[in-house]
């Protein structure tokens, strides 16, 4: 929610914040600066996602977390239910958790997220100009005057997102370039859901037999070869790694910025990071 | 933003020698099971854990943006062993994003406050501290330590560091002895980019072969600044340059203090005076300042993501479990989020890790000058202010020193000199300094025609 009244940035402030408000402007610094976020959770993603927003300067953080230290996170009926509740308030919701070496975020900004973009001013070259090469034709641009493009992006709810229909033939033909992440998530989250913790290593055995085995159930349900996630998959999402945590902690936070000061184009709506990897992709998953 | 004095309230040190149960859980879990993306030499045990917590020593170099969340990683991922140095004290400015940095500390050195944080934090970690530049130690400090992770803000520094690394390593009969390779991982950011490499001293791309790299420094060409401004940059240049030298606003001698609220003032308006002669817009208080003080903006999350991009390097390397990045990675969250990651490869001449000799050639009666410029614009060696000294008649003469003003001026005649009135022959060894390497480098001079 962010506060109606516009916010004062104070000059001890502007000194503390002039680095980043040199990045984004002062006006995006005011909007942080009159926003309130609950953020749920406080394992290690949301120890980091806390330090990056505290840092960027919100006007409040309220920390919920119902688990003990070292147990589990959200399970997705709580994820899910939590989002259609903020939906209903027109309050945007952000989930994000790591596994081992592999880390999500998930963003539902609403139908409606309006923010702005700081575009270079774009001069229109004369037209009496005789010269009719290819450069006559490109538009000329002019570093030193930008302007604010006003945009909107519309978001779906993170149940829709998570139940995309692959049986037709649109979706299989697209499965190529889909990020194996997506169906890693949900296996995890199956298993969290049945067994109320996440994968731990005391139980690797027991744990890691189960996850195959909630990796066939989901994948076929799907409509979809289990061969998708491989016999391996199961070896490196125990527990969480702190620079994993660092990294998706560092990329929400500057969603969650970007979201509250309405600028600069939002994430949509996933962001799947691979330790092992080091490799991080953006992808969007829900209706067209 | 309440700021008081009252300790933080955190379990730090009260319980018995620091361990519980179940603490190191989430390390052992990468290092006593085999996995099909562990290292190929790996073998899983108990003790990969012990080295890392008893055993390894880390080198955090710069506590500052990159190096708090270094500290923090490195902390919480086993390591307790690690030394910390950084020459600057802390600025208000530096609290959007140094975390481990409270008001009530602005003006203290960052590594001894980034030290005694971490070390209250966790417990059993041991942080040693070091207010000084990397310039102040010799060899006999690097070599004490398994790895290195530099979280620096200058060019100039790191290959400094680079050069010091690759004076470490020995070679038997011309082949490089593995165990006198310290690997050094180097982080750096600027807004929202960033990038981490892994570097192997004498084996992979050092800093210095992928010098072509960085992007070159804004300096604006003086007939921009002096007759034809077009950004309000070059209206505050032009009196920072031009005009404070000539209006001395202070007094004789008073130089521009960046720090100083009173001066950027000044030149703020000055600016603006500027900037409406040729109808510039967009001079700010802001903007004056961040020309004059050369600010590059910053942010928490690129560097919470390139630092912990570092420390998982360092985790891999240290218990062997894993392969490194091989070997250089960038990221830009610009616009979206783009991330890429290829292997820097090794310049076959490269001035600093090759041993391939370097070649200067040049006519006979070409000026001394021209040779300086050479090494000063050439870009594989960008030097800075080169000082090169030849060995004549037996004896170590200094051609040019510029470092030094009493022997600057003494040497300065020499620039004007050819190459054949000082003396030298073909053949020639010249040893050159400059504060882009701790070895002087040296040089055969090879006369053309």
């Amino acid at each position: 929610m962010i506060e109606k009244e516009e916010s004062i940035i104070s000059e001890e402030e502007a000194a503390q914040y002039d680095r980043q408000i040199r990045l984004w402007g002062l006006d995006a610094q005011k909007r942080l600066r009159g926003s309130r976020v609950l953020l749920v959770g406080l394992r290690g993603l949301g120890a980091e996602v806390a330090k990056n927003l505290i840092l960027a300067g919100v006007k409040g953080l309220t920390l919920l977390d119902h688990e003990q230290v070292c147990l589990t996170g959200c399970s997705r009926d709580l994820m899910v239910r939590v989002d259609q509740l903020c939906a209903q308030h027109n309050i945007k919701v952000f989930c994000g958790d790591v596994f081992g070496y592999h880390g999500y975020m998930f963003s539902d900004l609403g139908q409606e997220h309006n923010y702005v973009e700081e575009k270079p001013k774009v001069v229109k070259p004369k037209t009496d100009e005789s010269n009719d090469g290819p450069e006559a034709k490109k538009p000329k641009v002019d570093p030193n005057e930008t302007t604010m493009i006003k945009k909107t992006a519309s978001f779906c709810s993170l149940k829709v997102a998570l139940e995309v229909d692959w049986t037709n033939e649109k979706a299989k033909s697209s499965l190529k370039r889909t990020p194996v992440d997506y169906f890693l998530l949900h296996v995890l989250l199956k298993f969290r859901t049945d067994k109320g913790r996440d994968p731990h290593p005391e139980s690797f055995e027991a744990d890691a037999t189960l996850l195959r085995q909630i990796r066939d159930d989901v994948l076929e349900a799907m409509g979809l070869s289990s061969e998708l996630l491989p016999h391996d998959f199961v070896s490196y999402c125990f527990s969480e790694m702190a620079p994993v945590c660092a990294v998706v902690g560092g990329v929400l936070g500057q969603e969650v910025v970007k979201a509250l000061s309405q600028r600069d184009a939002p994430h949509k709506n996933f962001f799947f990071f691979d330790g092992m990897k080091g490799s991080g992709v953006v992808d969007y998953f829900g209706p067209k | 933003m309440a700021d008081t004095d009252e300790p933080m309230v955190v379990d730090g040190g009260s319980r018995d020698g620091g361990e519980w149960d179940g603490r190191w859980n989430h390390i052992n879990t990468f290092l006593e099971r085999p996995g099909p993306f562990t290292h190929p030499d790996f073998e899983p045990s108990t003790e990969s854990l012990q080295f890392l917590l008893d055993t390894c020593k880390i080198l955090v170099i710069g506590a500052g943006g990159l190096g708090c969340e270094l500290l923090k990683d490195l902390a919480l991922s086993g390591f307790r062993h690690i030394h910390v140095v950084d020459m600057d004290t802390i600025d208000v400015s530096n609290l959007n994003r140094q975390f481990l940095f409270r008001l009530k500390d602005v003006g203290r050195p960052k590594a001894d406050i980034a030290a005694d944080f971490i070390n209250g934090r966790i417990p059993g970690c041991n942080v040693v501290p070091h207010f000084k530049k990397i310039q102040d130690f010799d060899e006999s400090f690097y070599r004490q330590f398994h790895i290195i992770v530099c979280g620096l803000d200058s060019i100039i520094a790191r290959r400094w560091m680079n050069g010091m690394l690759l004076s470490l390593l020995v070679y038997e009969d011309g082949v490089l002895d593995p165990s006198s390779i310290i690997p050094l991982i180097d982080g750096g950011t600027e807004g929202f980019k960033g990038n981490a490499r892994v570097i192997f001293p004498g084996m992979t791309a050092c800093i210095d072969c992928t010098l072509e790299l960085y992007p070159p420094q804004i300096n604006f060409p003086m007939c921009t600044i002096a007759s034809m401004p077009r950004l309000p940059e070059h209206c505050v240049e032009y009196v920072r340059m031009l005009l404070w030298p000539k209006e001395k606003p202070f007094g004789d001698g008073v130089g521009l203090d960046a720090d100083d609220p009173e001066h950027i003032q000044w030149v703020y308006q000055k600016s603006q005076e500027r900037a409406a002669e040729f109808s510039i817009t967009g001079v700010t208080y802001r903007l004056t300042q961040g020309v004059v003080k050369r600010i590059i903006p910053a942010v928490a999350s690129t560097n919470a993501v390139i630092a912990a991009a570092c420390a998982t390097e360092v985790f891999k390397i240290a218990s062997s479990a894993y392969i490194p990045l091989n070997n250089y990675m960038v990221f830009n969250d610009v616009d979206g989020l783009y991330t890429y990651t290829f292997e820097a490869e090794r310049k076959e001449n490269c001035s600093s890790c090759s041993q391939v000799p370097q070649d200067l050639h040049f006519s006979p009666s070409a000026k001394l000058q021209e040779v300086v410029d050479y090494l000063t614009e050439n870009a594989s060696l960008q030097m800075k202010s080169p000082a090169i000294t030849a060995t004549l008649e037996g004896k170590n003469k200094t051609l040019y020193l510029q470092t030094v003003a009493s022997i600057e001026q003494r040497t300065r005649p020499n620039l004007s000199k050819s190459l054949k009135e000082l003396g030298l022959l073909d053949g020639q060894e010249l040893a050159v300094a400059d504060v882009t390497t701790p070895q002087t480098l040296l040089f055969k001079l090879s006369f053309t025609s």
